[in-house]
């Protein structure tokens, strides 16, 4: 199955990833299967690309990684909206509502 | 330097820490602990849930590999960010970037020129396998009186050392070479069996290196060795060149060997040897050679050290001459050095010299750019304040000038490169006689090199002081007034201190170069080499087997040259003073038992050569034409030698000379000449008639005709006696005395080009300090002269200003230059470093230069508008 999200423009996964830690901070795999149940199975997003996105919204300053270590088991990195990302978020949501609304006139318009 | 060192560090950081990297393999392993238990909770067993989650996951290395990707790239974009936003800075304003950029490139540019130069001449290894292992030996001639006398008591190296394994003798000299009845001058070699094997040039292209044994006959030569160029060009690469006739220096030879492509042959200048050598001819060792003046090539054994090697040597020789006392009665002593060491000795201090002086070029040019970026650095004094008080970090800030820096160093270094590569095409259009390997100079990757990490330092070390000096203020205290206005005052008259002070050490070096140049040129040289047009004629000894028909052809000659219209006078003679090859020869007083040493140049010549020359005679006669057809063996001295063998009543005596059993009868002595060098007034002179010493002969020709058509009419006069008499090689004596000083002059315009150049930064550094100084006090005259203050005493204090940093700095560089220069003393001649002149002619030259570049600020300081500058701010 190919996936969906590699044909996406990077900005969607990283609005994806922000929107998801909107909500509450998680980690990688919990932010992948969230993601997976909000769109109904829609973008299943691979590590490949999960990651890479992550580390790179961290190092822009959007989100940020904090460790835990629970009191069984591994300790794992979890991530969290900074304010910065916050704002980032709704101007992003924002332009991306613009687009959809736009695309949809587009798309729907009877010729 | 900041994009550089950020992106090293964040891929440092990034690919080498094990921390990071431990952080990356616990999340992901954790993602995976994470899918298993979601594929468990689906229905599938333990292990193949966590076999789905790996499937799933598509390689745990490349999900790594594509997060350090991530991190990597974005610290390289924020360079980016950094170098575009400098570079849009500068494009903002063009002249001062022009400026900044052309100062790098002549600094950078010149540095890399000499660089090349010293890189290839002193610092990249000789051209051949395990080349440290490569030493010369050499005697010192003066310790022995006449070894020649009583050979068989001759101490051989070759024989008794145990740590160089090997020895060969080289000793080059013009070849003539005739193929197909076509000549050609070509350099040619003399080299003893063992060369070609020791310097590690076996196996050759073609054939055979050179058996003495089989290839010469006595002083007949039978068999050559040619170079890859010779033989592409006159045999056309045919592989069966082997076996074909030639005819060299005279003599039938046929080829044996085929040099390989890349062989040179670098020695030490003493053995004239051209390293792109065309022909090898055979010769026998002989330990004579040593003593002659000769050095011979060596191998130490693989571990040895040429200093071990050294003591090896010095206690063989003291053996030898405690069994031998009489052969050695002023010691023996034997020098083993490096061969890059011998063959470099020449030219290294000129080289030092002016790799130095170009140092001294790039530290000015440095503190010219560092000057115009405090100056710049000024007029961005509040925007850089602005942005630290809205919370961008010192370090920050500091990357981002560095930032602009970087790109206009780089920039200057491009073009300091294409600069160099012009250098190094006018160093070779200076080019002197003898710099060893002269044809390996170029810009090759290691000057490259060495240029990027200049140009780097440099930026960093330019760049840094006013990056430091403007990001000083978290404050924002320069928001309010130009509260650094008196320390940056301060830091720009350090920097124009320290250009005029350092423009002052190459302004002495090359006034002391110049100087010397003028004393060789007016050194009483002993000979009038003006109006004096010489010929190359070597004799084709097939034609002319005995030394009666050759002085027959030399008469003959002189006679129809002398016919020509305009010659005054015309003779032949050998080797030519200040050529660069002379005879020298072991000369004494032939009825001593214990003969005092002395070295002789011997000339060979006949009648008439002294007056062409403008040699005066002191005492006694000519050589004549009688003493040519008798034969008689007579000889011509110098008053040196007059004076220090016989108290200058030499007139009768007998001279020992050389290998020879019989001496010669004095019959003259001749004014002193400079015959090996202009430097050297030490060496006495022998001439001899041609018979006693047969050596290629040169017309000398007294004309005022123009060299353009007298020397045709020379050529065609001489080679219509017949077949077999080429002439060649036609120039003014005038200019085998200026090549004689060729490397003088070389050191002396490289080092003039460098003191301009230096004195010019220095020059447009005090000027544009004091105008930009003077610039910021426009409204402090403005106010002095509303409160009535004179225009002229605006002016003085522009004056004294600059005055005072000029006279400052002059001091210190005057201290300064007296030290360093010490350190040309090899080079000079006629002038010691503290020489007055020079250093009153360069106070004299920086003082023009300081009131030209202080007049115009000053002018224009005195003539400010007081109500316009007063209504400027």
């Amino acid at each position: 199955m190919p996936d969906p999200v590699a044909s996406l423009v990077k900005g969607t996964l990283d609005l994806l990833v922000l929107r998801t830690l909107e909500l509450q901070p998680l980690h990688g795999a919990a932010i992948a299967e969230r993601i997976f149940q909000t769109t109904r199975g829609t973008f299943q997003i691979k590590a490949g690309s999960l990651f890479p996105a992550l580390h790179r919204l961290e190092q822009d300053g959007w989100i940020s990684g904090e460790w835990e270590t629970p009191p069984k088991g591994r300790r794992i990195k979890s991530y969290r909206l900074t304010r910065e990302g916050r704002r980032h978020l709704s101007t992003e949501k924002a332009a991306w509502q613009r687009i959809v609304a736009a695309m949809s006139l587009v798309l729907e318009s009877s010729s | 330097m900041a994009i550089l060192s950020t992106v090293f560090a964040r891929l440092r950081a990034l690919r080498r820490s094990a921390h990071a990297d431990r952080d990356l393999d616990d999340e992901l392993r954790a993602y995976v602990e994470a899918r298993a238990d979601s594929y468990e909770q689906q229905g599938l067993g333990p292990a193949a849930a966590t076999r789905a989650a790996l499937i799933e996951v598509e390689g745990i290395e490349q999900v790594k590999e594509r997060v350090r990707d991530v991190r990597i790239g974005s610290a390289i974009s924020a360079a980016l960010r950094d170098a575009r936003s400098g570079a849009r800075v500068l494009w903002r304003s063009p002249g001062y970037a022009a400026v900044v950029v052309f100062t790098i490139a002549l600094g950078i540019g010149l540095n890399a020129a000499i660089f090349s130069v010293v890189h290839a001449v002193l610092w990249r290894s000789l051209p051949y396998p395990n080349p440290a292992g490569i030493v010369v030996i050499e005697a010192d001639t003066r310790a022995l009186p006449s070894a020649y006398s009583q050979s068989g008591a001759v101490f051989d190296v070759r024989a008794q050392s145990r740590l160089i394994t090997s020895t060969a003798q080289a000793e080059g000299r013009d070849g003539s070479l005739v193929i197909d009845g076509v000549m050609e001058r070509v350099a040619a070699a003399r080299v003893t069996d063992d060369l070609l094997p020791l310097l590690g040039a076996i196996p050759l292209t073609l054939g055979r290196t050179l058996v003495t044994k089989e290839d010469a006959d006595g002083i007949v030569v039978k068999g050559v060795v040619i170079s890859h160029e010779l033989w592409r060009r006159r045999f056309q690469g045919n592989p069966r060149v082997i076996g074909q006739r030639l005819m060299v220096n005279n003599f039938d030879v046929q080829v044996v060997g085929v040099l390989r492509p890349d062989f040179r042959l670098v020695l030490p200048e003493g053995n004239h040897a051209e390293e792109r050598v065309d022909v090898l001819l055979p010769r026998d060792f002989s330990p004579g050679l040593l003593y002659r003046g000769l050095t011979a090539v060596g191998r130490i054994a693989p571990g040895a050290r040429v200093t071990e090697a050294q003591a090896e040597l010095d206690a063989l020789a003291a053996g030898f001459v405690a069994s031998h006392p009489s052969a050695y009665p002023n010691g023996l002593r034997l020098t083993v050095r490096a061969l890059s060491d011998a063959v470099t000795r020449d030219v290294k201090p000129a080289l030092m010299a002016l790799i130095a002086a170009v140092g001294f070029v790039h530290l000015i040019a440095c503190l010219n750019v560092a000057n115009l970026l405090l100056a710049r650095a000024k007029t961005r004094e509040r925007e850089l304040a602005v942005r630290r008080a809205l919370g961008a970090t010192r370090l920050r800030l500091i990357q981002q000038l560095l930032a602009e820096n970087l790109i206009v160093a780089v920039l200057g270094g491009g073009c300091g490169l294409l600069l160099a590569g012009l250098g190094i095409g006018v160093l070779d259009w200076l080019r002197p006689v003898h710099v060893p390997r002269q044809s390996e100079i170029a810009i090759d990757g290691v000057v490259m090199v060495w240029t990027a990490g200049l140009t780097v330092i440099s930026s960093m070390a330019f760049g840094l002081v006013p990056a430091l000096a403007f990001t000083r203020d978290a404050h924002g205290q320069s928001l309010r007034a130009g509260s650094l206005q008196l320390r940056s005052r301060r830091l720009h008259r350090g920097l124009v201190l320290s250009e005029v002070a350092l423009s002052i050490v190459p302004l002495i070096a090359a006034g002391l170069m110049l100087r010397t140049f003028v004393n060789l040129l007016n050194a009483p040289i002993g000979f009038d080499p003006a109006h004096v047009v010489t010929a190359r004629i070597p004799l084709n000894l097939g034609a002319f087997s005995t030394i009666d028909r050759r002085s027959a052809f030399y008469r003959d000659a002189i006679a129809r040259v002398r016919e020509l219209p305009g010659v005054e006078a015309a003779s032949v003679g050998g080797a030519l003073p200040l050529a660069p090859v002379q005879a020298t020869q072991r000369v004494w007083r032939s009825e001593d038992r214990e003969p005092t040493p002395a070295i002789g140049v011997l000339q060979s010549l006949m009648p008439g050569y002294f007056g062409v020359m403008g040699i005066p005679l002191r005492a006694g006669r000519d050589i004549s034409d009688d003493d040519v057809r008798h034969r008689r063996r007579v000889v011509v001295v110098d008053e040196r030698l007059a004076t220090l063998l016989w108290n200058g009543e030499a007139i009768g005596k007998r001279l020992g000379v050389g290998e020879s059993k019989q001496p010669l009868e004095v019959v003259g002595v001749a004014g002193d000449i400079r015959a090996r060098e202009i430097r050297d007034s030490g060496t006495s002179v022998i001439y001899v008639p041609s018979h006693v010493y047969e050596i290629e002969q040169t017309l000398v020709v007294k004309t005022r005709a123009p060299l353009s058509t007298i020397g045709p009419a020379i050529k065609r006069t001489v080679e219509a006696l017949g077949p077999g008499r080429p002439v060649f090689d036609i120039r003014l004596m005038d200019d085998i005395v200026k090549a004689s000083i060729d490397n003088t002059r070389f050191t002396m315009l490289v080092l003039s080009g460098f003191a301009v150049a230096s004195l010019a930064l220095a020059g447009v550094g005090l000027y544009g300090t004091l105008a930009y100084l003077m610039s910021q006090r426009t409204q402090e005259f403005g106010v002095r002269l509303a409160l009535g203050a004179s225009a002229a005493s605006i002016l003085g204090l522009v004056i004294r200003e600059g005055g005072l940093l000029t006279g400052a700095g002059a001091a210190l560089g005057l201290a300064g230059g007296i030290a360093v220069t010490r350190a040309l003393r090899a080079l000079l001649y006629g002038v010691t470093p503290l020489d007055g002149l020079t250093i009153a002619s360069v106070v004299a030259l920086v003082a023009v230069v300081a009131v030209v570049a202080v007049g115009w600020p000053a002018w224009r300081a005195a003539r400010v508008d007081p109500t316009a500058a007063l209504r400027a701010e």
